[in-house]
C-alpha cells in the first residue's frame, strides 16, 4: 500500500491535479477514444492550461508551443506511439507524465530504461517457484508495466528509451505495430486493450547512447521539445515550478524572488548559448546542459538555503553557491568559462555587483 | 429575372489565388448563370481573355501590361503583371464565361493610368506596400483560422457539392461574405491605406458595372477582391465617378500573356497578394475540381503520399507506412483543432513527426519542390505574343530547352551543333538583359569548347524581352542592335573590346565586325596603353584557340595587328612618369600582352616588342617596375646574353636610389619564385647585388626587397633561403657532370633539353 499522500516526498501528477482532472472530465462532452479519461482537446487544455467547462481554472503544465502538444495528443489518439525527444531538461518526462495522467488517469505505469534493463523487464518474466512447481502457466507469468498497460488499456511510459540496449529496445517492435505480445511458452499472446499506448522519452544530446533502430523509429511519431524560446518564457517556467516544488517540500515561505529567478535564467541562457542575450559578447560555453530543469533546481535549493540559513530573503549570497554548483560540472573547463563570464559580463552589468561578489567568494 | 439593377448585380468577393473560393465561385456562377462576367483587372487585358481557354495555355500565367514607349530614362516601373494560377478565382471566372460564351471583361482602372501614376510617384511607396493583406484573411483570422485558405476549406466542405442544393448554397456564402465585408470595412479605419487610389479604382469599377447593367438584361456577376464589395454596391452617382476619374495621366501600353512561375506566385517572393504554398493550393484545387467532393482521407493521404515521394526523391527513407501514419496524424490533428479538413500546417506537422522524426531539415529541403512548386506556365502557340517572346519560344523549341523555375546546371559541348545553338541563345539573351543562364565556368571565355551554365527562368524576363523590342524583333536582331548601340555610345577601349568578344560569343559576326571597326577607331585616339594591352589579350585568345563559332578572322587579326602596332609605338614614352599604381597595372598588362603576342605568333610584332623592351630598359625615365619587367622578359626569352642582363641590372640597382632599385627589383622578380629558384645565374646576379650594397643602402633597400619577396609563398621562400644558404656549392654541383652517368639517359638528354626549352643560344 502506498504511504499516505502527505508523507510522500513527491506526489504524482494525477494526485496533485485531481481537482482539475475531475472538472475537465465532468464538462467534457466531446467524443473520447476508448478507455481515455478525457477527450483529446481536454487533454490539450489540461497540459497547456485554460478553463474547464464549469469554470474551474486549469493551470498550465507545459509552457511552450501549442502545436507540439497538439501533435503529441493527436498521435496518441491515432494509437501511434509517441517519442518525445529533446535536450536534457526540456520537460520531456514532465509532459509524458501529465499526458499519461490525463489520458489514462494514472502516470504510474513506467519503465525506467537503463543499460541494465533486459528483455524480461520489458516483456514479462517468470515466477520461478511457480514455474518449477506447476510448469508454465499464465499464473507463473510476472508482468511488467508494459504488459499490465496492455491488459488494462492504459498508457505506459518508457523513460530514457535510448539508454537501454538496441536489442532490448527492439522488443517493442511487435508490441507497437501488432499491439500484441506473444508468449510462445504458453502458445498465447497478450493482446492490448483499446487505450493502450506508449510514450517514450529520449534525449538527443548525449552521445554514446543506443540509437533507435530504424524499424523501431518508424513506429514512433516524434515530437521534439525545444528549449524555451524566450527569456520571459523560461523565467515564467522557473518561477512557477520553483513555487510548486518549494510548496510541496514545505519549505519555509520567503519573499517572492522573481528577479533572482530572472538572473538565474539569464545566466543559464547566456552560458548555454555562448553569447550574451543582446548578442554582443561571445562567451565560452560550459560543459553542462544548463537546462531549464537545472535552473529550477538551483532556484529551489537557493530558496532552501535562504529560508534555513539566510534571512528569509533569497539574495545573491544564497544563490551563488547553488549557481556555481550547477555551472561547474567539469572543474577545469567550466571554472574557466564561469570566471570569464564573471569578469566580462557580471562585473559590468547594472545591479549585478552583489552577485559578482558572492560568486567570487565561492570560487 | 429580376429587373431592378441592384438585384441583377451579384458581387463575388474572392480570395486572390484561393482554390476554395475558386471552387465556390464556379458553383455560384453555375447557379446564377449570369449574362455577363466582370473581373477586377486592367481593361487592357480584355483582348487577351479569349485565349485563356486555348488548350496550350498552362497556368501559372500572367497578363503583362507594359509601357510600349519608354517615357523617360527613369527606373520607374514600366510594366505590371496580373498573375493567374489555375486555382485563381479570376482565371476560373474567365474559363467559365468562355465555356458558356458569355461576355467577360476587366473593370479595374486601366494599367495605362496606374502605370502613369506610379511613374509619377516613384518616390512614394513601392507596389508591395500598396498591396493590402487579403481582407478575407483578416476575417478568417478573426474566426480562428491561422491560414485564410483553411477558412475556405471549411466553407467548401460545408457548402460544397455535398448538398444537393450546393450551388445555391454557394450563392448564399457569397452573400454572407458581402455582408461581413461591408460590416468590416464600415468599422475599419486603416489610415495607412492610400485612400485616393482605392476610391479611383472603385469609381472605375462602378462605371464599368453601370455600363454592363445597361447593356445586359440578365444578371451581372462581378468577381473582385472582397475589400471592394461594399464600395461597388454603394449608391454613387455616375457623375461623381466621372469627376473622380477625369484627367488622370495615361501612358501608352501594350498587353500580352507571359509565363509565370510558382515561386513568383508564392508569398515568399514578396508578391503582395502571394500565397503561402502554390503546391498545396494546386493540390486543393485538383481535389475541388473533381465532381465528387474529396473526403478528408483522400485529402490527407494524397498529399502525404506526395510528401513521401518527394522525400524519397531527395534520398530520405520515406516508407509508405509512414505516409499512412502521417495522413492519420494530420486527420487527428485536424479533428483536435476542430477543423473539417487538415490544412497545410496540420500536414506539415504530421510529416515532421512521422517522416522526419522531428528533424526539420528534410522538410526544408523539399520546401521548394513540394510546398512552393516549380511550375512554369506555357502559352498556346496561337496566342499572338510579343515578337521577341515568340522568337524565344521558337528558340526554346529548337534547342529543346524548357524554362524552369529551379536552378539547373547545364554543361554544353560547343563542338556539337545542339550545344552551340544553346550557348548562342544564352549569350544573346544575356546581351539583351535576359539572364536566363549565368555562365559559370570561366574557362568558357577562353575559347575552349565547354561551357557550364546555371539556368533559372524568372517571369520578369518577359519585361526585359518587351523592353528589348526597340532593338529588333528577333532575339538575334535585338542582341545585335543593343551591342551596336552600346558600341556607339562607348569610346573606352576596354569596353569596346568586351563588346567585340561578347558579339563573337553570341555569334553576331556582323555586329562584331562593326564593333571591331569602332575599336580600331578608338584605339588610335586612346591615350592609355594599359587599356590597349588589356584589350589585346582576350582577342588573341579567341583567335588562337578559336571558338566553335564563325569568326571574322581577318578583321580580328587586322585588329590585333593594328592594336599591337599602336602599343609598340607608344609603350616606351608611355612608361614615363607613372605613379606606383599605374605602374603596377602597366606591368600586369605588359605580362598579359607579352604572352598574347607570343600566342599571336606574328614575327614582326614580336621583334618590335623586344626592341621596345630593350629601349625601356635603357630609358632612364622609364618607371622602375616597367623597366624591371622588361629586363626580366629580355632575360627569359634569351634576347640578351647574361652579361648584358647583368650590366643592365647593375645599372638600375647599383647607384640608383634604393626606391628605384626596390621597385625595379619588384618588377624583375614578378611571377613567382620558381624562376629564380631554378635560374641559377639570375639568383647570383641578385645575390651579388645585395652583397655589394653598403650597409646604409642595404637598410634602405630592405623594405622594398621585402615587398618584392612577400609575393612568393612560404614554401618558395624557404626553398629560396635553402638555396642561398647552400651558396656556390649548389652552383658547382649542377655544373659538374655526374660520374656514373647512365648512357641511355645521356643519349636522351639533348631531346630533353629541347623539350624543356633549355637549348642555349637564340630566343626560345
Amino acid at each position: 500500500m502506498p504511504e499516505a499522500a502527505h508523507q510522500r516526498l513527491r506526489l504524482s501528477a494525477e494526485e496533485i491535479y485531481t481537482a482539475e482532472l475531475t472538472a475537465l472530465a465532468a464538462g467534457d462532452s466531446r467524443p473520447r477514444p476508448e478507455n481515455w479519461r478525457l477527450s483529446p482537446p481536454a487533454v490539450v487544455t489540461y497540459i497547456l492550461g485554460g478553463k474547464a467547462a464549469d469554470g474551474t481554472p486549469i493551470s498550465a503544465k507545459y509552457v511552450g508551443n501549442r502545436r507540439l502538444i497538439e501533435t503529441a495528443v493527436a498521435t496518441l489518439a491515432t494509437d501511434r506511439a509517441l517519442l518525445l525527444l529533446g535536450l536534457p531538461g526540456t520537460a520531456k518526462s514532465w509532459v509524458s507524465e501529465h499526458l499519461a495522467a490525463a489520458i489514462s488517469g494514472s502516470s504510474q505505469r513506467m519503465i525506467q530504461c537503463t543499460a541494465g534493463t533486459d528483455e524480461n523487464q520489458i516483456r514479462y518474466s517468470w515466477n520461478y517457484a511457480l514455474l518449477l512447481a506447476k510448469g508454465p502457466s499464465y499464473e507463473a507469468l510476472v508482468k511488467t508495466p508494459l504488459t499490465r498497460a496492455m491488459e488494462d488499456g492504459s498508457i505506459v511510459r518508457l523513460e530514457e528509451l535510448t539508454r537501454m540496449g538496441s536489442d532490448v529496445q527492439d522488443t517493442l517492435i511487435t508490441v507497437l505495430s501488432e499491439k500484441t505480445l506473444p508468449v510462445p511458452e504458453l502458445d498465447m499472446a497478450i493482446d492490448a486493450r483499446r487505450g493502450f499506448n506508449v510514450i517514450a522519452t529520449a534525449n538527443n544530446r548525449d552521445k554514446g547512447v543506443n540509437d533507435l533502430s530504424s524499424a523501431l523509429k518508424r513506429r514512433f511519431n516524434v515530437v521534439v521539445l525545444p528549449s524555451p524560446a524566450t527569456l520571459e518564457e523560461e523565467v515564467g517556467i522557473v518561477v512557477k515550478r520553483v513555487r510548486e516544488i518549494g510548496t510541496n517540500l514545505s519549505l519555509p515561505p520567503i519573499k517572492p524572488a522573481d528577479e533572482e529567478m530572472t538572473r538565474i535564467v539569464t545566466l543559464f541562457r547566456e552560458l548555454r548559448e555562448g553569447r550574451t542575450l543582446n548578442g554582443k559578447t561571445k562567451l565560452k560555453t560550459s560543459s553542462g546542459s544548463l537546462s531549464t530543469a537545472e535552473a529550477i533546481s538551483v532556484g529551489v535549493s537557493a530558496w532552501a538555503s535562504a529560508a534555513h540559513f539566510g534571512g528569509g530573503v533569497l539574495d545573491a549570497d544564497s544563490l551563488a553557491p547553488n549557481l556555481v554548483g550547477a555551472v561547474v560540472k567539469d572543474p577545469v573547463q567550466d571554472t574557466v568559462a564561469l570566471q570569464e563570464y564573471l569578469e566580462s559580463v557580471v562585473r559590468t552589468r547594472d545591479g549585478w555587483s552583489d552577485l559578482y561578489n558572492a560568486i567570487r567568494e565561492v570560487i | 429575372m429580376a429587373t431592378q439593377p441592384e438585384e441583377r448585380l451579384h458581387l463575388f468577393g474572392i480570395r486572390h489565388h484561393g482554390p476554395g473560393s475558386a471552387a465556390l465561385l464556379r458553383r455560384a456562377l453555375d447557379a446564377l448563370d449570369p449574362a455577363c462576367v466582370l473581373i477586377e483587372g486592367p481593361p487592357e487585358g480584355d483582348a487577351l481573355i479569349r485565349w485563356a481557354a486555348e488548350p496550350g495555355m498552362q497556368p501559372p500565367l500572367a497578363m503583362l501590361v507594359y509601357a510600349s514607349e519608354k517615357e523617360s530614362a527613369g527606373d520607374g516601373p514600366s510594366a505590371s503583371f496580373m498573375p493567374f494560377a489555375e486555382f485563381s478565382p479570376e482565371w476560373q471566372a474567365m474559363l467559365w464565361a468562355l465555356e458558356r460564351q458569355r461576355p467577360v471583361r476587366f473593370i479595374d482602372w486601366p494599367a495605362a493610368v496606374s502605370l502613369a501614376l506610379r511613374q509619377q510617384q516613384e518616390a512614394e511607396a513601392v507596389e508591395g506596400a500598396a498591396q493590402q493583406p487579403d481582407a478575407l484573411d483578416l476575417l478568417a483570422e478573426a474566426a480562428g483560422y491561422d491560414d485564410g485558405e483553411a477558412f475556405w476549406n471549411g466553407l467548401v466542405e460545408q457548402y460544397g457539392a455535398q448538398h444537393a442544393d450546393g450551388a445555391n448554397q454557394a450563392l448564399t456564402v457569397f452573400a454572407a461574405i458581402e455582408t461581413a465585408m461591408t460590416e468590416a470595412r464600415a468599422h475599419e479605419q486603416i489610415a495607412s491605406r492610400d485612400q485616393s487610389r482605392d476610391l479611383r479604382r472603385e469609381a472605375f469599377m462602378r462605371t464599368h458595372i453601370r455600363a454592363a447593367l445597361k447593356e445586359h438584361d440578365g444578371a451581372v456577376a462581378v468577381v473582385c477582391g472582397a475589400w471592394h464589395l461594399s464600395a461597388l454596391r454603394a449608391p454613387a452617382k455616375a457623375a461623381d465617378d466621372r469627376a473622380l476619374i477625369k484627367d488622370l495621366p495615361r501612358i501608352k501600353v501594350e498587353a500580352t500573356w507571359a509565363p509565370w512561375t510558382d515561386s513568383r506566385l508564392s508569398a515568399h517572393s514578396g508578391y503582395g497578394a502571394g500565397v503561402l504554398s502554390p503546391g498545396w493550393y494546386r493540390h486543393l484545387w485538383s481535389l475541388y475540381a473533381q465532381p465528387e467532393p474529396p473526403t478528408a482521407e483522400q485529402f490527407a493521404s494524397l498529399w502525404q503520399a506526395r510528401t513521401a515521394q518527394t522525400l524519397r526523391g531527395e534520398g530520405y527513407g520515406a516508407p509508405t507506412a509512414n505516409a499512412i501514419e502521417a495522413a492519420r496524424l494530420a486527420l487527428g490533428l485536424a479533428a483536435l483543432r476542430g477543423l473539417p479538413l487538415p490544412g497545410l500546417s496540420e500536414m506539415r506537422e504530421a510529416a515532421l513527426a512521422t517522416f522526419c522524426h522531428g528533424n526539420p531539415v528534410p522538410l526544408a529541403l523539399i520546401e521548394r519542390k513540394l510546398y512552393i512548386g516549380q511550375r512554369v506556365g506555357e502559352i498556346d502557340d496561337r496566342v499572338p505574343q510579343m515578337p521577341l517572346a515568340r522568337d524565344l519560344t521558337l528558340w526554346q523549341r529548337k534547342t529543346r530547352m524548357k524554362p524552369e523555375d529551379l536552378e539547373l546546371e547545364m554543361r554544353l559541348d560547343l563542338r556539337s551543333e545542339a550545344g552551340l545553338l544553346k550557348s548562342t541563345l544564352l549569350h544573346r539573351l544575356n546581351l539583351i538583359d535576359v539572364p536566363w543562364g549565368k555562365l559559370l565556368d570561366a574557362q568558357a571565355g577562353r575559347g575552349t569548347f565547354r561551357e557550364v551554365w546555371m539556368l533559372r527562368w524568372a517571369p520578369e524576363f518577359s519585361v526585359a524581352l518587351a523592353e528589348a523590342l526597340v532593338y529588333g524583333i528577333t532575339i538575334e536582331q535585338a542582341a545585335a542592335g543593343i551591342t551596336l548601340e552600346r558600341a556607339r555610345a562607348s569610346s573606352s577601349v576596354t569596353a569596346l573590346a568586351g563588346l567585340v568578344r561578347a558579339a563573337l560569343t553570341a555569334d553576331l559576326p556582323d555586329a562584331a565586325t562593326d564593333c571591331i571597326a569602332q575599336l580600331q577607331a578608338a584605339a588610335v585616339n586612346a591615350s592609355d596603353i594599359t587599356d590597349l594591352m588589356q584589350a589585346v589579350a582576350p582577342l588573341v585568345r579567341v583567335l588562337r584557340y578559336g571558338t566553335a563559332r564563325k569568326l571574322p578572322e581577318d578583321a580580328l587579326r587586322a585588329l590585333v595587328g593594328s592594336l599591337s602596332i599602336e602599343i609598340n609605338a607608344g609603350v616606351r614614352i608611355g612608361s614615363h612618369s607613372l605613379d606606383a599604381d599605374a605602374a603596377n597595372a602597366r606591368v600586369k598588362a605588359m605580362e598579359e600582352y607579352g604572352e598574347a603576342l607570343t600566342l599571336f605568333d606574328e614575327a614582326s610584332l614580336t621583334e618590335s616588342w623586344r626592341q621596345e623592351l630593350a629601349k625601356i630598359v635603357d630609358d632612364e625615365l622609364a618607371a622602375a617596375p616597367v623597366a624591371g619587367l622588361s629586363l626580366r622578359r629580355l632575360h627569359d626569352q634569351r634576347v640578351w646574353p647574361l652579361e648584358a642582363v647583368a650590366a643592365a641590372f647593375a645599372r638600375h640597382t647599383g647607384d640608383r636610389e634604393p626606391q628605384h632599385a626596390g621597385a625595379f627589383l619588384e618588377g624583375f622578380l614578378r611571377g613567382g619564385a620558381e624562376i629564380i629558384l631554378h635560374d641559377e645565374p639570375l639568383l647570383h646576379l641578385i645575390d651579388a647585388w645585395l652583397c655589394s650594397l653598403a650597409e646604409d643602402d642595404f637598410i634602405a633597400a630592405l623594405p622594398l626587397l621585402r615587398r618584392s619577396l612577400t609575393g612568393f609563398d612560404q614554401i618558395s621562400r624557404r626553398r629560396l633561403l635553402d638555396t642561398v644558404k647552400r651558396g656556390q656549392r649548389e652552383h658547382t654541383s649542377t655544373n659538374t657532370e655526374p660520374q656514373d652517368e647512365n648512357p641511355a639517359f645521356a643519349a636522351a638528354l639533348p631531346l630533353l633539353y629541347r623539350i624543356l626549352g633549355m637549348e642555349t643560344g637564340g630566343p626560345a
